[in-house]
């Protein structure tokens, strides 16, 4: 799309701004009044020029910008904050000193920066152009050049509305007579003549005109509220607030977001900007690389087409594209959200009159639970308590705390407390994984947990897409559609696919975390990386060696069978494998199979069918449509035997199980894998010794750490007395 | 069995391009599916051995022969892969004929959508690629229809210069494009106009901004699509200067212009009938107008 740009002099002298909707900026600075809401702008303008032309976005995002990095530099701040590289675009507004006369400089300036961007787009270089500008300021000789004549055709000059009685809101029918009487002489209407490009809407005097307005701040503000920590591309934007019904929202949306990006309460860009930085090659040039600002994916990912929307080449993200296509040119619309930090905390310091203890009480965990439990909720309360004492750098970026907990530890519940403890300060918290099956499990539990929160699922094809609650469930890609929203994160299953491994949802989840937010951390078999930094200090952390129901992790027992092909191959069992499967089967258990490859997970039902005179056999994989419908039937023990491929490893919890996992030997089972495979087995406090099997011709690696893993869980289990005593059934052996 | 020597030469050239072709990196993943492709590349058949290496690149083995090639035609009029009724019934008078290069199964209909409605551009030039074989076969077949002498030695590529004049698309709304950014059937048609050569003209445009075809019932379609479309003069002119053509008239026994009208998507052929119409009215010198859509449903 394409947005204005335009300069505009208020009290602390001259500002840049780019819109997309040029009408509503005019009537914000030079006006200010919408009806019963009253006057929105404390700091009204004197003067504004605002550039005729439309650019595209992106390039009005850029040249506003350079406008306020020449104003920048020039000024004399350069070196109290020159020196800390970037600054906060958001935090201080850079102004122009206004003893520029009628701000021709000021849009003199404008009109260069758009050259330049103009000119940056297309050859993807910054050069020295605004040099000039740097070392002289505004030349009287090039405005001479364009004379007043030719600044009016390039641009629309706004000035203030009178507004002398204006302030005493009590006389509001009085001043809109006023207002009417004036209408013909003011410069409004002479404005409304030369309107072009801005005046798509003249704001009249007539009492319906006031309606409009006041329903344009109240759409505005809920628009913001709506919009509240949230990054959402312009056609999401346009179905949240269509979606949640807001007064006029669908044929008003983007002067609804323009007023409300004027208040400060979004933030509107391009969604691919060029990013700062990068080397600067000879002669001081330098390449802007681009950088999509929902997934942070870099220009590798960028492709390039000729867009109608915006009239030239633009780039868009193929990273991402799978949520809706960020381009250049595509507005990004990002909510701001007070961050739980602040005001509120001293607030939330006299609540808090229970102590960890009484409040881990409640929730019923067990004595590996409880001490996790509480060692994360010190860690979680930390983060906001403790941030005043902390240095002013190192506060960038969330907070984590890893919870290794073993499969079956009950890491849903040792998080409970911890959401309990946000939400009571009144944060919001996200609880993520990568598997949509996961969150969809998860649902009826928190729920059930909290029963008088708000809880939000998301998903591809969610209903509750648009929906804002205090727990939010989401898939990790979900998060991509987030922006500093949540106080608490929860990344479950972080080493699984596709969040291990890609870098863009690993961006995403950084850009959910609200400053000064926690993040914690779940898994049973953490990344490498992470458990050096556990074991090293350098990551706070609490493991939790046990499972809920305190007897030890099954041990895998390894088994030497032919591989799955030969066995379908010669259509035979081998016989250790067989009567192991018929024990499991005659003492009641549910058996999970597992293979390396899907296509031979239907031969292999086949085959187990046969050999083991059972028809409640069946076989299940990624490809498959009937998946849930399958696992459904496996816990309800309608299916005896599934025969699976490595995506039933997490997430999914039956009751009496047994594991056996063949080839176990193949490259795909690594030892997370196995360790969570094996961790299917015996979860339930009734069956709490499943047996597992690694079935492979030879014991590889990852085979043997994966066992030494499961029995190191154990030792530690033991040695911290989290295991049941053997006198009541604790220890199977 | 005797071989010419531009047969071997040809041969050879495809023999390097295959050599050179192992030795290429091999792109990261599949366009379509998004998983490494290394796994179907020995896959190929026959059929495939004509596609372009860029095709043949980017997508999987697996995505690659799930492709439900049109190459039957049952109904010569629309160039649907079973006899047709509605051509039976209410034949189209303003185009000559309609080929399409696939099948609308489920697959293509996610893999439109993956372009049109997602905008994941990087696709056109693929789709564009796809429509070669529909395109080539129907080349010959005007060409055996209308009997133009084709030398053996005469270039593949100026033999398809001889047969077409111009390359044109369906319009979309200003809106829709805006909203879209692009305009599906102008990047197909860009496609093969810069592979062959030929003038790409935007010889229409779309009067006004209709809702999604795809959301409409059949008599709907065509009740909308009645006088949708507008020749635009300018470019309808450059189509017909004389001087374009003076070589063409020496080659061709008649001065039929030919124009090529592309488009993504064949249903009932109502927007190929509104287009050609308009087309027609605004011709001075005789046109005929065949056209080519991605696939028929």
């Amino acid at each position: 799309m394409k947005a204005q740009i335009y300069v505009v002099m208020t009290r602390g002298g001259w500002q840049a701004e780019m819109s997309i909707h040029a009408a509503i900026d005019r009537h914000f600075w030079m006006d200010g009044h919408y009806g019963g809401a009253g006057c929105l702008n404390k700091d009204k303008g004197e003067w504004g020029w605002l550039l005729r032309e439309e650019l595209p976005l992106g390039d009005a995002c850029l040249a506003v910008e350079l406008w306020e990095s020449v104003v920048f530099k020039r000024s004399g701040v350069k070196a109290a904050v020159g020196q800390q590289g970037k600054r906060k675009r958001e935090a201080v507004k850079v102004k122009m000193e206004a003893s520029c006369g009628d701000g021709y400089e000021a849009i003199e300036l404008l009109i260069a920066c758009a050259k330049q961007a103009k000119q940056i787009a297309q050859e993807g270089k910054e050069n020295a152009g605004l040099g000039r500008w740097l070392r002289f300021g505004s030349k009287q000789k090039k405005l001479a050049k364009l004379g007043e004549d030719g600044l009016l055709r390039l641009a629309e000059r706004w000035v203030r509305k009178e507004s002398s009685g204006w302030e005493g809101e009590a006389e509001e029918g009085d001043i809109l007579a006023r207002r009417r009487e004036r209408g013909a002489v003011n410069e409004w209407a002479e404005r409304g003549e030369r309107g072009g490009v801005g005046g798509r809407i003249e704001w009249g005097e007539s009492r319906g005109m006031r309606a409009e307005l006041e329903g344009l701040a109240a759409g505005a503000k809920c628009a913001a509220s709506m919009l509240q920590g949230r990054a959402l591309l312009r056609s999401e934007a346009h179905a949240l607030l269509s979606g949640a019904g807001g007064p006029g929202a669908a044929a008003g949306w983007s002067e609804m977001l323009q007023l409300a990006a004027l208040l400060g309460q979004v933030r509107l860009g391009g969604s691919i900007a060029a990013a700062d930085g990068g080397r600067s090659g000879a002669q001081g040039r330098r390449r802007r690389e681009r950088r999509c600002l929902r997934c942070g994916s870099g220009e590798a990912a960028m492709h390039r087409t000729a867009c109608a929307a915006c009239g030239r080449v633009c780039a868009y993200c193929t990273a991402c594209i799978g949520m809706g296509r960020s381009r250049e040119c595509e507005l990004l619309v990002t909510g701001q959200r007070p961050g739980l930090h602040g005001a509120e905390r001293s607030d939330a310091r006299g609540r808090r009159v229970l102590s960890h203890e009484q409040r881990l009480d409640k929730w019923q965990l067990s004595p590996a639970q409880t001490a996790a439990a509480a060692k994360a909720l010190q860690f979680v309360e930390a983060s906001y308590v403790g941030r005043d004492n902390k240095p002013e750098g190192r506060e960038e970026g969330p907070r984590e705390f890893l919870l290794w907990a073993v499969t079956g530890a009950g890491k849903t519940e040792i998080i409970f407390p911890l959401v309990e403890s946000v939400l009571l300060r009144g944060g919001k918290v996200l609880i993520a994984t990568p598997r949509r099956d996961v969150v969809i499990e998860l649902d009826p539990r928190i729920r059930k947990a909290f029963p008088s929160a708000a809880v939000v699922t998301l998903y591809g094809g969610s209903e509750q897409r648009w929906e804002c609650g205090d727990i939010t469930l989401a898939t990790t890609h979900q998060l991509l559609r987030f922006y500093q929203g949540f106080d608490l994160v929860v990344v479950d299953e972080l080493d699984a696919f596709p969040f291990a491994g890609d870098p863009l949802l690993h961006y995403a989840a950084d850009k959910s975390c609200a400053p000064g937010a926690a993040r914690l951390l779940l898994s049973a078999t953490p990344p490498s990386e992470l458990q050096r930094a556990a074991k090293r200090g350098r990551l706070p952390h609490a493991r939790v060696p046990v499972r809920y129901h305190r007897h030890p992790l099954p041990v895998p027992k390894l088994l030497q069978t032919p591989t799955v092909k030969q066995m379908l191959q010669q259509k035979r069992l081998p016989a250790k494998l067989l009567s192991a499967l018929q024990d499991s089967l005659s003492r009641g258990a549910q058996l999970f199979v597992f293979v390396q490859q899907i296509a031979q997970t239907e031969p292999m039902a086949v085959l187990l069918r046969a050999a083991l005179f059972c028809l409640a056999v069946s076989a299940t994989s990624s490809q498959d449509a009937e998946r849930t419908d399958k696992v459904q039937r496996f816990r309800a023990r309608d299916i005896r035997v599934l025969v699976t491929t490595t995506i039933l490893e997490r997430g999914v919890t039956i009751p009496k199980s047994d594991v056996y996992i063949l080839d176990a030997d193949g490259s795909l089972f690594d030892e997370a894998s196995l360790v969570q495979m094996a961790g299917r087995a015996g979860r339930s406090v009734d069956d709490p010794f499943g047996s597992v099997y690694f079935c492979s011709r030879e014991r590889n690696r990852p085979q043997q750490q994966a066992v030494s893993h499961i029995q190191t869980m154990n030792r530690m289990a033991r040695k911290q007395g989290y295991l049941l005593p053997s006198g009541k059934g604790g220890s199977h052996r | 069995m005797t071989v010419s020597p531009l047969d071997w030469l040809r041969r050879l050239q495809s023999a390097f391009a295959a050599g050179a072709q192992l030795l290429a990196p091999t792109s990261a993943a599949c366009l379509l599916c998004g998983k490494p492709q290394y796994a179907a590349r020995g896959a190929g058949s026959i059929d495939q051995a004509k596609l372009t290496p860029q095709l043949r690149q980017s997508l999987c083995g697996a995505c690659l022969s799930a492709i439900p090639w049109l190459t039957r035609i049952a109904c010569t009029r629309c160039g649907r892969g079973v006899p047709c009724e509605d051509c039976i019934r209410s034949p189209h008078g303003a185009f000559q004929f309609n080929r399409s290069a696939v099948h609308y199964s489920p697959a293509m209909r996610e893999m439109l959508a993956l372009y049109k409605y997602r905008g994941n551009e990087r696709l056109a030039p693929l789709l564009a690629d796809m429509l070669l074989p529909a395109f080539e076969a129907m080349t010959v077949e005007i060409m055996q229809r209308t009997s133009i002498a084709r030398s053996p030695n005469m270039k593949f590529n100026s033999s398809f210069s001889d047969c077409w004049h111009a390359v044109s698309y369906v319009p979309v709304s200003s809106e829709r494009e805006i909203e879209r950014g692009f305009n599906q059937a102008e990047q197909l048609a860009g496609g093969i106009a810069r592979r062959f050569n030929l003038p790409l003209l935007r010889l229409l445009s779309r009067s006004r901004h209709t809702e999604k075809q795809s959301f409409k019932s059949r008599a709907e379609r065509q009740r909308d699509t009645r006088s949708l479309f507008n020749a635009q003069a300018a470019e309808m002119a450059t189509l017909q200067k004389p001087k374009d053509y003076s070589h063409l008239q020496a080659i061709h026994s008649s001065c039929i212009i030919r124009i090529l009208l592309i488009d993504d998507i064949y249903t009932t052929g109502s927007t190929a009938e509104a287009c050609s119409q308009a087309l027609l009215k605004a011709a001075v010198l005789p046109i005929e107008i065949y056209v080519l859509t991605w696939a028929r449903s």
